[in-house]
């Protein structure tokens, strides 16, 4: 699964997920996108997850990319364990997505075998998702 | 390929009046190029629309008419849009003329099916767009590579677009447009289910 291979900083602030996504809004390796249309927490397990399905769907042929990658920490305390006592242990990584990020792409595939390839994966994770296409010469 | 298009001038600039233009269905622009002094603009949200949906895709020459008699030959040079609605934000208008040679960004188009894709191989496409310079009424709409003889191996280069009369390209020349490898399978193993198991040690948050 992916993760940092060093951090800094072992725990960090959760942060806010307000407004759009900066930047990767557009299909820029493959020919087919999977856009997150609402902010979320992505885990190193669902980024596997998905990615898995769409590789098993595609079976040969094909190139993936995942333009996300889960540099943030997240912890959690133990359970049955009484508040306070400071924060919690670090359990795994997410990234951070906001709206209108294309999260994974695809090439060199027919696109209904790209679609269902996206929605198997869109299943895999914790927000709404979308299919979308690399633009053509207009802009 | 060209369209006419009425622009309105616009005083107000900054975030509080381009939100209001785009409740009243007008997108903010703004004309430069060429010996004017940049012009903040606002256009009709759906005719821009449907001027940049032409067969020339993005390289349509606009027309533009700024009330007040002005008109100005123009280029689309950049367009923004927002990343979930896709609805337009903001469009560059450069001026241009008939007899200046301008540089633009031509749609690739590949026709044939590759004899290495009949031999399982895949396409890796790095290049989708070339820069070209030509006078505006002569930039094609698109460019077409035939990519019928390449093998498994094989790499499309710039160098080998013929463009059509009157363009020069101007990307350069040995920047690889696409290759044919081989499938992602081939090369790397079972990929689909390696991940889980080599991850497990990784995850650790240990600075």
């Amino acid at each position: 699964m992916l993760s940092p291979k060093k951090v800094k900083h072992r725990k960090q602030h959760r942060g806010r997920m307000r407004g759009l996504s900066k930047g990767g809004t557009k299909v820029n390796f493959g020919d087919f996108g999977l856009q997150a249309i609402e902010p979320g927490w992505i885990t190193s397990r669902q980024i596997e997850s998905a990615r898995v399905a769409i590789t098993r769907h595609v079976k040969r042929g094909g190139k993936v990319w995942i333009n996300i990658f889960p540099d943030k920490p997240y912890t959690k305390k133990p359970a049955e364990t009484r508040m306070g006592s400071g924060k919690g242990n670090p359990e795994g990584w997410v990234a951070v997505v906001k709206p209108g990020r294309v999260m994974f792409e695809l090439a060199g595939v027919a696109e209904p075998v790209a679609a269902e390839a996206m929605r198997l994966a869109g299943h895999k994770l914790p927000i709404h998702t979308r299919f979308v296409r690399r633009e053509g010469g207009e802009v | 390929m060209e369209v006419t298009l009425r622009a309105q001038p616009r005083s107000a600039t900054g975030k509080g009046p381009a939100r209001q233009a785009r409740m009243a269905g007008r997108v903010p622009a703004i004309l430069y190029g060429r010996g004017i002094v940049p012009t903040p603009l606002a256009v009709d949200s759906k005719l821009i629309g449907h001027a940049l949906h032409t067969e020339a895709g993005a390289n349509v020459l606009v027309n533009l008419e700024v009330e007040g008699g002005r008109r100005y030959l123009t280029m689309v040079r950049e367009v923004q849009r927002h990343p979930v609605r896709g609805n337009l934000l903001h469009v560059d208008f450069v001026n241009t003329a008939r007899d200046v040679k301008t540089h633009a960004e031509v749609p690739l188009q590949i026709t044939g099916e590759s004899r290495g894709v009949r031999e399982g191989g895949v396409i890796e496409h790095h290049l989708w767009e070339l820069r070209v310079e030509a006078l505006p009424t002569d930039i094609p709409s698109s460019i077409e590579a035939d990519i019928s003889s390449l093998g498994i191996g094989d790499h499309l280069r710039v160098a080998d677009i013929t463009p059509p009369q009157g363009v020069d390209i101007v990307s350069e020349p040995e920047e690889i447009i696409l290759s044919v490898v081989e499938p992602q399978a081939a090369r790397g193993g079972a990929e689909g289910e390696g991940g889980e198991a080599a991850g497990e040690g990784e995850a650790s948050a240990e600075g």
